[in-house]
């Protein structure tokens, strides 16, 4: 069961493992974060690294251990080990990419076998980009399991804060939780398309009043 | 460093590893130590050592020890001595058996996992005691036992589905054969295990109900059993009667699912019509228990979900049963009480478990002929329910679910709504899956039609008269949404029931009385509104085999609908002529008024004879309404299309052509006037004449309003009317139904035409207009390419130049999302623009096309190439791909397939050459794009080998032209298709070469799709037209494309489609090896390690070994032993 952390206690600290297929841009988007750089070149990650992130709430500071893992077993590391003690996680994959999103369940279900009812946050990366191969009327995978999902780019600082936000609001038990201070980011590589956005998010807001499909990957 | 010191530094680098507050380096080293701790031969030791020492060690180590064995497993099994294996198999047995309860899930699992990865590698050959243990082991505690369920449930998914999400499964063929011959061997004994867990478990549960361990583990248990129930023997099932045990189950809540879930897997497993009657032994006699099941209640949406089971078992229960039952073996006794329950399952009111039903229903009907000769079937019904009986019970109530209630979203009162709440969140969703259901509803009442039409006939039209009786005391009521729904509703059962009759239903004096008092009551009721009024036009509009027969009545039928053309409805539509078009109508009165039009040319479509008396006036009523302005651009091309409807019924020529020119006249006026001959002359002159060099009056979607005032406006508008027109003129004329062949008469005029020597099937009633029409519609496609030169498109002002792309509306759902018009981007201005040059090009190139079938005057024109080449095919380096294929549609095949064989040469040479190359070189030029891009986005193994990435301008639009280049492949396939039936073509090199090139090409597109149809098409020119003599095709066939083919498999990871490639590299090298210029030797001959004698031994294998299968055997060899292509 995850911890709920006392939003009264200074520096709560959580344990955020980051997961998802090789090359879908976990690094990249912690790294946007904490050094403020876009890596526009793939380097897989070995193991596990560990970004702190802290963002300032209205309930008080929280820190974000965020275990970003990497995404190709071959690149060895304990897998399903750094998952222990997690209390919260991000699955991402890559709105370029169907294969990233069909191993989703994978990446969800090795993380609940050793996390039980954390929450977790579906996140579709790359979203400046033109040619978007998983449709937000596609993304269904998330509401199975009751997890919330957002569209973001690392590029752009598309939606950056949102998933800690509900992360950081579900492990409090606040839902009224927003943040009083934008975390610094780098000025965006690119400029997502603020329509096209909108229409995004529309169409997830649509979808997600459909009933849930028996197998997504029959529509990818 | 000794043996505990490094359980020492493995604990500590964990703890270092996972610590929150160790640094990014501490880490690093940690992990790197690790890697190397699972790098060791003797890691093993370390894992076992931390596992058996239990609660000493926390979860992360004893998480890294289970990650340990499964490396070992993973990676380095089939490399480690055979000792070290079974100590490790033993020790993993023994630390299983000592598992607690407390003990962590996942690490539970994990357990699970490695034994179930060793069991893959090495059982049953080298772990041949390992089913007696685990049994052994799971009498140790509840934890054992649902552990060793685990391994079992997991055990087949990983065997026939291939993968887990931990797992890397590349089983090999072998080894899956060896499992599963394991499994059935020891699948009895399983079995017996299972049986014995669920009886000891079962006594439990029912002596106390509420032990949540014990319902777990019997949940696991049949989660168990479900892995195996649809392929194990029967007479295992059997043997321990697990059918009867899972209806019996089906009355305890917590198991219910689960015990419906494998009786349907068991139901529906695969098997021969006679083993599937004696399965459906049981489940048939038990269904009134299984029936009784639903009477159990836990909660609302609960009892739903698993009525809904009950539904899909009972009905795979029928369904099953009559199709197996080849035989005509009697029915079950209880069958009438199935056929009830099969009744009040269709009439709940849950759309989705009525839905359930239909497919049995389907069945039943479509089995009525068996039970007509087979009387003795239907004697076992019970006198109270006869089959007619049934029948009728069945029509009403499909009448019932036709009506379009249950919107989650909007009726929450209604039961229907409810239930729809439980399957669908949203209106839309509720509203696809419904309109299915209607579809299938629609095809039931068809199916009772075919079987009793009188009946049908007699309920439905009693129906209608009853809704009509209804709301003639009231006739002003305005109905609500629910009300017009019902009355929709009998529309369309009137209409399937209708269309499903022959003539001989009005025979009956019956039928023909109470369809004499429904058109009464139909032509009699005045109403305001126009729901009412649109269903008594759709209506009026089926009873045409009743006006066939009694035509004295469509006099009052046309009373009743001419003057509804012109509805108004003085509450809601403020009419306003004042600007020589009609506006301000609401959208409900406008779709009353095109109902009018719609039923007439239906009318006179179906029973032209008939309606011949009363044409005049139908066409005098009509042209006055033109006259006075008081029907809409698009009512009067419906207006022009029911005119043609009328001419094509016309009985001979001089009638046809006289009405033509009629109602054609103030059409061609406009046409040929000067305005317009000047405005089809250039892009500038159009772009002028349609004052696009303008600024738009308004670009933004919230400008929705278009000034009629505004002369370019209005202009724009007459130019849509007039192109639609001539378009609607085109498509819908058609040579007179009533032409005499055999008679030969020449007073009717319409015999084969004869011109410039060459006799042809002309309908030159219509084609006399070519002169008319064509010149400046010829112009006009003229003009219309040349506009899309960019320089052209500069002339056109900013404002407007968004219309040379993508309507939106084609262009969102394109793209992948959800067009909404409230999401619109651009003004009501702009789109109708875009729209109309749009229709203007797709008019012209329908007109052409078509223009073709009207062969006697298109063909007399001399030089009719080159003025083909100065429109149609004129400026074709500007042409868009969507627009060439649309061209491939509309104009290409009627050219192929309607030009004279004697003009083949005059008309063609000139022409296809030119077209095919473009379209290969579009094809080509687009396919190598995606190809590359394709290449570049190949995942990247190493870090150096950055991805590259594109400019966002590239992007753009790259699905779409995507999704248009492959539409356009699709389109020039069919269209060369037609070449087939032109051998002439054949003979022509110029034409030959960019044909094949562009046919050889769609074979390295990698869409399976395309490969498939160039496969086909390749292998009947083979056999119908390469021969020896004919050596340009030969070299085109036996070498370009023989050597596209080995290229393509040599790019292309589809299995599938290399096997049709494999195909074709066979067929064109069998047909063509022997003849002189051994193309296709000598295209082997240039691939890698390829030399005479390679070939030769092929020729030799080839000429010994006829199998197809062999021959094809030998090409894959070839590419893949000798080249080294994958396949």
């Amino acid at each position: 069961m995850a911890e709920t952390i006392p939003v009264a206690q200074d520096f709560p600290t959580v344990k955020l493992v980051l997961v998802g297929d090789g090359g879908v841009g976990k690094t990249t988007f912690v790294q946007r974060h904490i050094t403020g750089e876009f890596e526009s070149r793939y380097i897989p990650t070995l193991g596990v690294a560990v970004h702190p992130l802290v963002f300032y709430t209205n309930f008080g500071k929280i820190l974000f251990n965020i275990w970003d893992t990497a995404g190709q077993e071959k690149f060895g590391g304990l897998r399903d080990g750094y998952y222990i003690q997690g209390q919260c996680a991000i699955i991402m994959f890559d709105v370029t990419s169907r294969n990233s999103y069909k191993h989703c369940p994978n990446w969800h279900s090795d993380l609940t076998r050793v996390c039980e009812s954390i929450p977790i946050v579906l996140c579709g990366n790359k979203v400046d980009v033109k040619e978007r191969k998983v449709k937000p009327s596609q993304i269904n995978f998330h509401r199975r399991f009751n997890l919330s999902y957002y569209d973001i780019s690392a590029k752009s600082n598309y939606n950056f804060e949102k998933p800690f936000i509900w992360l950081a609001s579900k492990l409090t038990g606040q839902k009224n939780l927003e943040l009083v201070q934008q975390p610094t980011l780098l000025p965006p590589e690119t400029v997502v398309d603020p329509n096209l956005m909108k229409q995004y998010s529309d169409q997830m807001a649509q979808v997600a009043t459909l009933p849930i499909p028996d197998d997504d990957d029959d529509q990818i | 460093m000794n043996f505990n010191d490094e359980i020492n530094s493995i604990v500590k680098a964990l703890e270092s590893l996972h610590s929150s507050t160790s640094s990014n380096e501490i880490r690093q080293s940690a992990q790197v130590y690790l890697e190397e701790i699972k790098n060791r031969d003797n890691c093993s030791l370390f894992a076992i050592h931390i596992l058996k020492s239990g609660i000493q060690y926390n979860d992360y180590v004893k998480h890294f020890a289970l990650h340990l064995i499964e490396n070992i497993i993973k990676f380095k099994w089939y490399s480690s001595v055979e000792s070290d294996k079974e100590l490790l198999k033993s020790e993993i047995l023994n630390l299983m058996s000592g598992f607690q309860p407390n003990e962590q899930k996942f690490i539970r699992e994990k357990m699970v996992t490695i034994i179930v990865e060793i069991i893959k590698r090495d059982w049953p050959q080298k772990w041949i005691n390992l089913l007696e243990s685990l049994i052994v082991i799971s009498k140790t505690s509840d934890t054992q036992t649902e552990m060793v369920l685990a391994i079992f449930r997991q055990l087949p998914h990983d065997i026939i589905f291939e993968s887990t999400s931990t797992t890397t499964n590349n089983l090999t063929d072998q080894r899956r054969k060896d499992l599963m011959a394991g499994i059935n061997h020891a699948v009895q004994s399983l079995f017996d295990y299972f049986f014995a867990l669920l009886e000891k478990h079962y006594r439990i549960y029912k002596s106390n109900v509420t032990l949540v361990t014990n319902n777990h583990l019997l949940s696991s248990l049949l989660e168990t059993v479900k892995a195996y129930i649809d392929w194990i023997p029967v007479k295992i099932i059997y043997s321990h009667k697990l059918d009867f045990i899972f209806i019996q189950l089906l009355h305890d809540p917590p198991f219910r699912l689960l015990a419906a879930d494998n009786l349907l897997l068991w139901v529906d497993r695969k098997s021969r019509p006679d083993e599937k009657l004696e399965l459906l032994q049981t489940p048939f006699q038990n269904i009134e228990p299984m029936w009784q099941s639903i009477t159990v209640k836990v909660n609302d949406e609960d009892d739903y979900t698993f009525h809904k089971k009950i539904a899909l078992l009972l009905n795979l229960i029928g369904t099953h049963h009559l199709n197996s039952n080849e035989n005509f073996k009697p029915f079950p006794a209880n069958y009438p009480a199935y056929l009830k329950m099969m009744i009040d399952l269709l009439q709940h009111p849950g759309i989705l478990l009525s839905s359930h039903t239909i497919g049995f229903w389907q069945l039943f009907l479509k089995n009525n002929s068996v039970f007509d000769s087979n009387p003795q079937m239907f004697q076992l019904m019970p006198s109270d329910f006869t089959r007619d009986q049934v029948y009728q019970v069945l029509l009403d109530i499909l009448l019932n679910k036709l009506v379009r209630v249950g919107d989650p979203e909007k009726e929450t009162s209604c039961p229907q709504s409810k239930f729809s709440a439980y399957d669908f969140s949203t209106t839309k969703e509720w509203s696809n899956f419904y309109a299915q259901i209607r579809a299938n509803i629609l095809s039931l009442i068809k199916s009772l039609t075919h079987i009793n039409q009188e009946k049908s006939y007699m309920f439905v039209a009693k129906r209608i008269g009853e809704v009509m009786e209804s709301i003639k005391p009231n006739p002003n009521i305005t109905l609500s949404h629910d009300q017009t729904m019902v009355i929709e509703s009998h529309h369309f059962a009137l209409e399937t029931v209708v269309s499903t009759c022959d003539k001989e239903l009005y025979d009956n004096d019956q039928v023909k009385k109470l369809t004499e008092q429904v058109l009464k009551c139909l032509i009699d009721l005045v109403s305001s509104d126009p729901n009412i009024t649109s269903f008594q036009i759709d209506c009026l509009s089926c009873f045409t085999l009743y006006y066939g027969k009694h035509p004295e009545i469509i006099q009052f039928i046309l009373a009743k609908v001419l003057p509804l053309i012109k509805y108004t409805n003085a509450q809601t539509d403020n009419v306003d002529t004042s600007m020589g078009f009609v506006s301000g109508i609401s959208s409900n009165s406008l779709h009353t008024r095109r109902r009018a039009i719609a039923s007439l040319i239906k009318l006179s479509s179906e029973i032209p004879n008939q309606l011949t008396p009363f044409m005049e006036f139908i066409y005098t009523s009509i042209l006055q309404l033109f006259q006075q302005n008081l029907l809409t651009d698009n009512e009067k091309v419906m207006g022009y299309h029911l005119f043609i409807s009328f001419c094509n019924h016309q009985p001979n020529y001089a009638q046809t052509l006289d009405f033509y020119k009629e109602i054609l006249a103030p059409i061609l006026k406009e046409w040929n006037s000067s305005d317009y001959n000047q405005a089809v002359q250039s892009p500038e002159q159009l772009i002028l004449y349609l004052g696009f060099d303008q600024p738009s009056p308004t670009t933004q979607p919230q400008q929705q309003t278009i000034s009629h005032n505004d002369p370019y406006v209005r202009r724009r508008r007459t130019f849509n009317f007039i192109i639609s027109t001539l378009g609607t003129f085109w498509k819908k004329s058609v040579i007179p139904s009533n032409i005499n062949t055999n008679s030969g008469s020449e007073s009717d005029g319409y015999l084969p035409f004869i011109s410039n020597g060459i006799s042809y099937q002309g309908k030159y009633p219509i084609s006399h207009f070519v002169k008319d029409i064509f010149p400046n519609l010829l112009a006009l496609n003229r003009t219309l390419h040349a506009l899309w030169d960019p320089v052209m498109k500069q002339k056109v002002h900013p404002t407007y130049h968004t219309i040379f792309h993508l309507n939106e509306a084609v262009l969102v759902p394109m793209m992948g999302h959800e067009y909404h018009k409230d999401n619109k981007t651009e003004s009501e201005n702009l789109t109708f623009s875009r729209n109309l040059l749009d229709g203007i090009r797709e008019s012209c190139y329908e007109i052409i096309g078509n223009g073709f079938t009207h062969a006697d005057e298109l063909y007399s024109i001399s030089n009719l190439s080159n003025y083909l080449i100065e429109s149609v095919f004129s400026h074709l380096e500007f042409i868009e791909n969507r627009h060439l294929k649309i061209m491939a549609k509309m104009v290409l095949p009627n050219l192929i397939k309607c030009t004279p064989v004697k003009l083949m040469a005059e008309v063609f040479q000139p022409v296809l050459p030119m077209v095919l190359t473009l379209f290969f070189n579009r094809i080509k030029s687009g396919w190598d794009s995606i190809i590359a891009r394709k290449q570049q986005q190949q995942p990247q193994l190493l870090p150096q080998q950055a991805p590259v990435h594109h400019h966002e301008g590239e992007e753009k639009h790259e699905i779409v032209d995507d999704r248009i280049l492959k539409d356009m492949t699709s389109e020039y396939l069919q269209w060369i298709s037609t070449f087939l039936q032109t051998p002439q073509l054949f003979k022509n090199n110029d034409i030959m070469v960019p044909f094949i090139y562009a046919l050889a090409y769609c074979l390295q597109t990698g869409d399976g799709g395309l490969v498939k149809r160039v496969f086909k098409m390749t292998t009947t020119i083979l056999d119908t037209f390469v021969d020896a003599s004919d050596s340009t095709l030969h070299k085109l066939i036996g070498e370009d494309m023989f050597a596209t083919a080995i290229k393509a498999i040599s790019n292309n990871p589809d299995i599938e489609q290399n096997n049709n490639l494999i195909t074709l590299i066979k067929e064109i090298y069998i047909k063509l090896h022997g003849m002189p210029n051994q193309y296709p030797q000598g295209v082997l001959l240039t691939l890698p390690n390829v030399n005479h004698s390679v070939v030769e031994k092929l020729s030799r294998d080839l000429q010994d070994k006829k199998s197809d299968k062999i021959q094809r055997s030998l090409f894959k060899s070839l590419l893949n032993d000798i080249v080294g292509v994958c396949i």
